[in-house]
């Protein structure tokens, strides 16, 4: 695309507010993160003096389980928001563009109200004596109220709800651009429609899939705020490690500093598998 | 447009310089204080009162660490005392002073000497105990009778998801401590250990570690047994006659709020009136019975109805209150206890 040095000194001067944003308000405060996770714990904050401890921790397997946990939420997560959003997305995608402004507007909107509020009333909603049992008790699907808030299932489902929109929302903008004549194609040459979706459709939207995967799993394997509010406190997860460690005195700062840098490492492995699996599918829908 | 702004920033500097009434900065928990005393004490004093409210202890440290304005009162529980202290951000106190320092309980300016020997920088405002808050409809009487912190381990609740404790590495593994016979402030690796032995076995029916929605949660039947708050559990006993709340024959741990004044403060004088006010008999008796907790102002007990200081959940019996313990801040000892809730919490 640079075709002369001189476009490319202008984009130079166009990225740079970006990059001094970028520099001084994220990788700064990112390396002096970096920096406490080697210093020694005081009971408020931190002494300055060189300490391994907390990385010794980190890979010393008494962490082991939040991570297990966290990561094994954010794979669900983003499991069944892609097995959910892809049927929504894909309808979006097709249906005439009066509907499809208003069913945009219907996914939408849940961000209009305040996430903690939508959290609360998910635990009404949940608990013990809450609607759902209510509900299914009174259709007589079960005799005795479901244990469902503060399990890993009322997580998952809060989870899933919190962050579908966010995956909802890529898959559509790969979809609509989808030339679906090829679909015509495919069928006049015989092929069925599952066949041509899984030929034509899937490979053509895998870009929006990794960028939903981007928006969903990053973030939920540092989620806290879900777990703490409907979730089993006697699984922890990662993000909530992390702030017991900031806040509870005594506190841990280092400790908590290498927890990040280790769901950071996390997120980066991650990355970089995704990244060559779209890649290599890339190469392969080519050929 | 300027030289109005200037003008107008001079006269509000004016206006507040004419305005000479003393300010005293307090900072409480949130509904800890009954507010017309606080309008009261103003008219009193011909004084303003600046009340700003937090909901934790380390809120409040990190606030009056971190912030430029200064605060007069604080109100920290007994262990954070001892870290206002060390980090020398407590003023000792000046008895001669405190004229109504006589009214307090003397039983319990001893309690709070473990955590601030000789009473020097705080002055007790409320306290409370920790014990079992459960729903009568669902737990057997004799189950009740043992009237012991090993009924958290006991077989019948096995898989049944009914039972939590407080989501407070003090008070649990306080708990345990005490069951296994040791001091709740004893964080010497044998009491640990065999507090471990009791932890793992309560673990096993422990569903939650929750020290806010058990109560409701207790009232509707989410939860049958909760470790809780007497305090808390009395304000839900009073609405729902389902409920019961014993105290363990093995002890308990109390808890106390103390009223400190700051070093950084900037009217000492205002700050000794505000304390000797609340330490009026009639004003800790009205205090109390806005707050709903026990009030350490003996003097006090006279003027309030029967019924509430004869009650044995609130006002414990001197016998009982020998078995319990203040909880004392521990130093890096605390890390092992931390450590060991945290391996309860993490398996």
């Amino acid at each position: 695309m640079k075709s002369n040095s001189k476009s490319s000194r202008l984009d130079y001067l166009l990225a740079a507010p970006t990059l001094i944003w970028l520099t001084v308000f994220f990788l700064v405060p990112y390396f002096i993160v970096l920096i406490y996770g080697f210093l020694t714990p005081d009971i408020f904050d931190v002494k300055f003096e060189f300490n391994l401890d907390a990385y010794r921790q980190l890979f010393d397997g008494t962490y082991f389980r939040p991570f297990v946990l966290s990561v094994k939420l954010a794979i669900t997560t983003t499991l069944l928001c892609i097995l959910i959003a892809y049927p929504v997305a894909y309808l979006i995608a097709r249906a005439s563009d009066k509907i499809k402004n208003t069913l945009l507007i219907l996914i939408i909107i849940p961000f209009w109200t305040n996430l903690i509020i939508r959290i609360f009333s998910w635990r009404i909603f949940l608990s013990y004596n809450g609607v759902l049992n209510d509900i299914l008790m009174r259709i007589g699907l079960i005799s005795q109220p479901l244990e469902i808030m503060r399990t890993d299932l009322a997580v998952i489902m809060v989870m899933v709800y919190v962050y579908l929109p966010y995956m909802i929302l890529p898959l559509y903008s790969v979809l609509e651009k989808l030339d679906f004549t090829l679909l015509h194609a495919a069928m006049d040459l015989g092929a069925n429609e599952v066949k041509s979706f899984f030929k034509i459709t899937l490979p053509l939207s895998l870009e929006g899939i990794f960028a939903g995967v981007l928006l969903v799993f990053i973030p939920a394997l540092g989620t806290y705020l879900i777990p703490q509010l409907v979730g089993d406190q006697r699984s922890l997860y990662v993000g909530q490690v992390i702030t017991y460690k900031i806040k509870n005195i005594p506190r841990n700062w280092p400790m908590a500093s290498a927890l990040s840098f280790g769901l950071l490492i996390l997120v980066a492995i991650f990355l970089l598998l995704g990244y060559i699996l779209l890649k290599k599918s890339k190469v392969r829908g080519v050929a | 447009m300027k030289y109005r702004i200037l003008i107008l920033a001079l006269l509000s500097m004016l206006l507040v310089a004419c305005s000479n009434k003393p300010v005293l900065y307090v900072f409480n928990w949130s509904d800890y204080i009954d507010p017309e005393l606080i309008s009261e004490f103003e008219k009193e004093f011909g004084c303003q009162i600046k009340y700003s409210t937090y909901d934790s202890n380390e809120n409040m440290i990190t606030k009056i660490r971190g912030s430029r304005q200064s605060f007069d009162l604080v109100f920290p529980t007994g262990d954070h005392v001892s870290i206002l202290i060390e980090k020398g951000l407590a003023e000792k106190l000046d008895k001669s002073k405190l004229s109504n320092f006589a009214n307090l309980d003397t039983q319990l300016l001893e309690k709070a000497a473990e955590f601030d020997p000789g009473n020097e920088y705080s002055i007790p405002y409320f306290w409370g105990a920790t014990g079992m808050m459960y729903n009568k409809k669902h737990l057997p009487q004799e189950l009740i009778d043992k009237q012991s912190w090993a009924i958290f381990g006991d077989p019948f609740f096995k898989d049944k998801r009914k039972v939590t404790m407080l989501d407070d590495a003090r008070e649990v593994v306080g708990a345990a401590l005490t069951m296994a016979g040791y001091d709740v402030n004893n964080a010497s690796d044998e009491a640990l250990e065999a507090a471990k032995k009791y932890l793992e076995e309560w673990d096993v029916n422990i569903t939650q570690f929750d020290s806010d929605s058990y109560k409701n949660e207790v009232a509707d039947g989410t939860t049958w047994l909760a470790q809780a708050y007497n305090g808390d559990a009395l304000q839900q006993m009073e609405q729902n006659p389902d409920l019961g709340f014993i105290f363990p024959k093995e002890g308990t741990t109390l808890w106390m709020d103390n009223i400190v004044i700051l070093k950084s403060s900037q009217s000492k004088d205002l700050a000794y009136e505000f304390v000797n006010f609340l330490l009026r008999p009639e004003v800790a008796k009205r205090n109390a019975e806005y707050v709903q907790y026990p009030t350490p102002v003996k003097a006090a007990y006279d003027l309030m109805d029967e019924s509430v200081t004869s009650n044995t959940d609130i006002y414990l019996t001197d016998e009982y209150m020998e078995k319990c313990h203040m909880l004392r801040y521990l130093g890096n000892d605390a890390v092992k206890i931390n450590d060991l809730f945290e391996y309860i919490k993490l398996n």
